[in-house]
């Protein structure tokens, strides 16, 4: 069985002044799977995430994707080109409604023009009544439909934890990337959370997955790899990385 | 019955609009209202610019003065038709409102008001400076009026032409609000990370707002000139630029009818302050500003907006999300906030 790689860094470097971010890394995600990324604060997990989805560009080292080169594209490129992501402090359109939020995501499948929007053409009425079907179909997924019309402030921090993922997948990415999507969140959230999972794997999603509770990584991820001051220690399936010394010692916490 | 109610008053304003010439005491108050019409272009577009995409400028009188001196230039000096003047000064204003979008791009709020305000007063030196150019203080005269066959327009004739292309301008503003693009700003506007991470062009959407803006700048400018017959450096200044963001907030920033409100109220209250209300000649821009304070610390999201809210429960309606409007009347029973 031939596994496609979707993703590939190959010595990704991030410096940010004297402080070495992400030193070398190497790492390679394979469609279909979930992936995980872990290591204490500050070890460069998000840091990584940012390289990726273009918000740094990297200091050396190349990011692969499809077998393109994109470590110096634009993050909207990136994102159009099919990598979504989410934040680890959850980032939603504060005074754009539930629905209106996933629309945004919804731009790239539409041609319509600025002259479209002047001349209110009947291919700009049918494009948008047909995205915001579409986006009502992905927040069904979520169970969000209902609260189309409210704004994300009105939400539960649950709901807008799955809003921020609607509106990455609303993207139809080829890899979506979740930067702590359990922190901070209830017992009730994290069972939510964990649907949300089980969702997304059913949709044969590839994710990577950046998380710090231990239980959440185990029920998750096919693949981890572990993050140490920018550098991968140590990669493997979750039980065998569970009992390596070095991860270990790396004091990965969180431990319950 | 409500709707019946909306029609009326709907109907009334429109009436009101048409006939204003035959109401108005004197040619002075149709010209004044002239000038408010061309202040609602420029704000209107600045709502677009600060209110929606979240990008301040407080140099709009610049892009102003562009338009303004362009149109004057060449009608003057070269002998080219006002139609086709008109164009090509919303043009140049277009391309330098592109230019004052790159510095958007890495700058934000504080710096970028810096750099918008230095654009305008680089704009306003040239104006003052380029003596042979622009005749300095001493300002271009014989701008040609428009004409409608041999006789120059009169102030009821301007009136009907700005009104009609301010009808124009806030239909466009409202086409552009109510799709994708108004989301994509709104978007910027809130979070610019994340809408980059939603695949959004943030620096073509900055180009978009910063040219838009500048555009319908420059063709107030631009009409200005012809309907003021002169032009000197005065009203391009820093005080006219804060004045138009003043419109645009006193309006409403987040609200269409922002510019509309805020650009016919402060073009008319130092105009009613000063002309009809005896003993407060010297002390007009005092209270004028005392207004403009009051309005903002106490309805902050603008007069446009809260008369707009205040119609809306007339009529029992609720107000829909910012960016969808009716579609499919699946947004009308549910109410927003």
């Amino acid at each position: 069985m031939i596994m496609a790689i979707i993703l590939e860094t190959k010595a990704l470097t991030k410096r940010f002044g004297g402080i070495v971010a992400n030193n070398g890394i190497n790492l390679s995600i394979e469609e279909g799977k979930t992936t995980g990324l872990i290591g204490p604060n500050g070890s460069g997990k998000t840091t990584f995430i940012n390289q990726v989805s273009g918000i740094f560009p990297p200091t050396s080292g190349e990011i692969i994707f499809q077998g393109e080169n994109i470590s110096n594209k634009p993050a909207c490129k990136i994102a159009a080109m099919g990598i979504a992501r989410t934040f680890q402090r959850i980032q939603l359109f504060n005074h754009l409604n539930v629905i209106e939020n996933v629309l945004v995501s919804r731009r790239k499948f539409m041609s319509s023009s600025v002259f479209d929007v002047a001349l209110r053409t009947s291919r700009l009425k049918r494009e948008e009544a047909a995205q915001f079907d579409k986006a009502m179909e992905i927040l069904a997924i979520f169970g969000l439909d209902k609260d189309a019309w409210k704004l994300p402030s009105s939400l539960p921090y649950g709901k807008r934890r799955a809003l921020e993922i609607a509106r990455a997948l609303a993207l139809e990415p080829s890899l979506l990337m979740l930067d702590e999507p359990a922190a901070g969140m209830t017992k009730e959230e994290f069972m939510e959370i964990l649907k949300i999972m089980d969702i997304l794997k059913e949709r044969k999603i590839t994710m990577l997955l950046v998380e710090h509770t231990m239980e959440f990584i185990r029920k998750a991820v096919d693949w981890v790899y572990v993050l140490n001051f920018g550098e991968v220690i140590a990669e493997g399936p979750f039980e065998q990385i569970e009992k390596n010394k070095a991860v270990i010692s790396a004091n990965l916490g969180d431990e319950e | 019955m409500r709707q019946i109610l909306k029609k009326i008053i709907y109907s009334a304003f429109l009436a009101i609009m048409l006939l204003l010439p035959f109401f108005s005491r004197s040619d002075y108050d149709l010209f004044v209202t002239n000038k408010a019409l061309l202040n609602i272009i420029l704000a209107s577009g600045l709502v677009f610019l600060t209110g929606f995409a979240g990008q301040i400028s407080l140099g709009q009188a610049g892009f102003s003065a562009i338009g303004a001196y362009t149109s004057a230039l060449l009608t003057t000096r070269l002998g080219v038709p006002i139609p086709i003047a008109i164009i090509c000064s919303v043009f140049l204003s277009v391309i330098a409102g592109l230019f004052v979008a790159i510095p958007s791009f890495r700058l934000k709020a504080f710096f970028l008001s810096l750099v918008t305000i230095s654009f305008g007063q680089i704009i306003y030196l040239l104006l003052v400076n380029l003596t042979d150019f622009t005749g300095g203080s001493r300002g271009l005269f014989n701008i040609p009026f428009m004409k409608l066959g041999k006789s120059p327009f009169t102030n009821t004739l301007y009136y009907y032409l700005f009104l009609i292309i301010t009808a124009l301008v806030v239909l466009l503003m409202n086409r552009i609000k109510y799709s994708y693009i108004g989301r994509q700003m709104f978007a910027i506007n809130d979070d610019e990370v994340a809408a980059e991470a939603c695949a959004i062009n943030s620096k073509r959407a900055k180009f978009f707002a910063f040219g838009l803006s500048a555009g319908l700048a420059g063709l107030s400018g631009a009409l200005y000139a012809h309907l003021f017959g002169f032009l000197t450096p005065d009203p391009f200044s820093f005080f006219e630029s804060s004045n138009f963001v003043a419109m645009a907030v006193v309006g409403g920033l987040r609200h269409l009818s922002g510019g509309v409100v805020g650009g016919f109220l402060l073009t008319w209250l130092p105009e009613l302050l000063r002309l009809n209300i005896s003993g407060f000649e010297n002390y007009y821009l005092i209270i004028n500003c005392v207004i403009v304070l009051l309005v903002i610390v106490f309805l902050p999201y603008g007069l446009g907006a809260a008369l707009f809210k205040a119609l809306s429960r007339l009529w029992g309606e609720k107000q829909s999300a910012l960016t969808l409007r009716n579609l499919k009347n699946k947004s009308n029973n549910i109410e927003r906030e």
